[in-house]
């Protein structure tokens, strides 16, 4: 077959990724802090790898690139939000690592359950985690899929694609944890650079004789693509405007986030990090390139899946070990996210749903048997996110769209149960019921974007400022007094 | 303090808040879309905005951080009460 070359590339990227994630579960032996948050010691560029390999997912591949070709301007907001998440966590970050060190917190639930001395609210808060981490999870598992079947030119087909990889991820994470998830971050992110900065430049030069070139000719196509509103009617300046204030504020409100600050050694990791992490959003452009240069050579082939711009563009370009390559980076851009997902669901879920839930609390439970847990929900959850994947595909994809609004709802109880002395616990419910409650209400109902005064609004960013209202003003409104942790 | 706030709201006006006027597909930098080329070059000077910051904090952070962790311990005390 003229295409095992690239299945053969594939199946070294895939195994050997699994293999390396596998190593540091082997070599020591893993108590249940060193599992799940690499004994905090990690410093600051191993941190800066597993998170900079938490946003480089298959989103940032095949995402960014997919939208430049579908939707052109609009793609562009993609650009801005890291910096602006960035500097939100160089305030937020290091407070939550200090946290976490004083007092041995392992999840966002527990930040939560610590914040406001509630136990229900870090488990209330930890469902909803759970709700958006699955979507989110079950995600980069169809991506993966769809890049390996795409790669192996068909000789694949995605649920075997699927099943392989993703079994892998969890026998990884099952051994190694975190220390895992970092050791292949770094070569995942590496690669990733290298391909991104590689075909960004390449793939414009090789077709239109450079980048200046190539959006001149989409520019004389359609003057209004490549900016905001591109070819759509509603992703408009106030659509970008409020979704990169949502994004800013969500960015770090994703459950794994949490969970990756407290492997940190010191706070000066987050900071430090804050700094340099921008440097790797600026690759962003680079999908993109690759996104309108697939838009003007498929002008008259129009592409079934948008997301699979970038790989069929080098499909197309290049001879097929090349598309192996790509392949291989994109399969370890969805299995490594993968993987801290998968460690994150599974801690929040074993640990704050199920242990503080429903076994009555942490304090009699040993740290191995915590680790234990842990590791069988592991297990399951992986069973429940393949079959979702493989049979229920669309029931969550408004999950996912809800995603990032979802987890923003978390900012204000978070950030200010950390900076204003006055956060009420009825407060943070009040405000986070309100903030769900308006984010699915206007999915569901297709408002999403919000359209007011002929502008339209994110639907998060509605939900986050009515959130913001009601948890002020309640929280101004209750005295102190709440339950202790028992 | 004034230049803290100053620092920390520049990436934000610069990415969020000039957008109304800077939607716009030319003068083509760099051969991008100035739009584009706008947001990009936000995230540079955000880089440095960060950067300044830290090197502020640098000098004190030792300290704060053994704030932040006393203030840990009596906002938990107080959140207890």
């Amino acid at each position: 077959m003229e295409n095992s070359s690239a299945i053969i590339i594939l199946f070294i990227f895939i195994v050997g990724i699994s293999v390396l994630g596998a190593i540091p579960g082997m070599k020591h032996k893993m108590n249940s802090e060193s599992w799940a948050v690499g004994d905090r010691n990690f410093g600051r560029w191993l941190n800066w790898f597993i998170m900079a390999g938490e946003v480089y997912t298959a989103f940032a591949f095949l995402g960014a690139s997919g939208w430049a070709y579908a939707k052109g301007g609009p793609s562009f907001y993609i650009l801005g939000y890291g910096s602006l998440a960035y500097m939100v966590g160089y305030y937020i970050l290091p407070k939550i690592c200090v946290y976490g060190h004083s007092h041995l917190l392992v999840t966002q639930g527990d930040l939560v359950e610590y914040l406001y001395s509630s136990r229900p609210l870090g488990i209330l808060v930890s469902c909803i985690g759970v709700a958006f981490l699955l979507p989110y999870l079950q995600l980069q598992l169809t991506a993966l899929g769809l890049i390996v079947e795409v790669a192996s030119l068909g000789e694949i087909s995605r649920i075997t694609a699927m099943l392989i990889a993703f079994v892998m991820v969890a026998a990884f994470v099952f051994l190694s944890g975190l220390r895992g998830v970092a050791s292949t971050a770094l070569i995942k992110d590496i690669a990733m650079m290298l391909a991104m900065l590689f075909f960004g430049i390449y793939l414009p030069f090789h077709y239109f004789g450079g980048v200046g070139e190539m959006f001149a000719k989409i520019e004389a196509i359609n003057p209004t693509y490549l900016i905001f509103p591109g070819s759509t009617k509603v992703l408009d300046v106030g659509w970008a405007m409020s979704t990169l204030c949502v994004m800013a504020a969500g960015f770090y409100m994703w459950p794994h986030f949490t969970t990756n600050t407290f492997s940190a050694k010191d706070p000066d990791v987050p900071r430090h990090n804050a700094v340099w992490l921008p440097v790797y959003h600026l690759l962003l452009i680079c999908p993109m390139l690759v996104g309108f240069t697939a838009l003007l050579v498929y002008m008259n082939n129009p592409l079934p899946v948008a997301d699979m711009a970038f790989l069929y563009l080098v499909k197309d370009s290049f001879p097929v070990w090349v598309l192996g390559i790509v392949g291989g980076a994109g399969a370890l851009a969805c299995m490594i996210p993968a993987a801290d997902l998968l460690l994150s669901t599974s801690l929040l879920i074993s640990r704050n749903i199920y242990i503080k839930g429903f076994r009555g609390g942490d304090e009699n439970v040993s740290p191995e048997h915590m680790k234990q847990a842990a590791r069988y929900f592991i297990l399951i959850l992986t069973a429940v996110a393949l079959y979702l994947s493989i049979f229920h595909a669309n029931l969550l994809v408004n999950l996912l769209l809800t995603g990032y609004s979802g987890v923003t709802q978390f900012f204000p109880l978070i950030v200010f149960g950390m900076f204003w002395p006055k956060s009420s616990k009825l407060g943070a419910i009040c405000g986070l019921l309100v903030g769900e409650f308006l984010v699915f209400y206007l999915m569901l109902n297709k408002m999403d974007p919000f359209p007011l005064m002929g502008i339209h609004f994110n639907a998060g960013f509605v939900a986050l400022v009515c959130n913001f209202i009601v948890f002020i003003v309640v929280s101004l409104l209750t005295k102190e007094g709440k339950t202790k942790l028992q | 303090m004034a230049l803290r706030i100053f620092l920390t709201a520049v990436p934000f006006i610069w990415i969020i808040g000039a957008l109304p006027w800077v939607n716009r597909v030319h003068p083509m930098i760099f051969g991008v879309p100035f739009l584009a080329f706008w947001i990009q070059l936000g995230v540079i000077i955000s880089v440095f905005c960060i950067h300044t910051l830290y090197m502020i904090d640098k000098k004190n952070h030792a300290k704060a951080d053994a704030e932040a962790a006393e203030h840990a311990l009596d906002g938990h005390k107080s959140k207890e009460n």
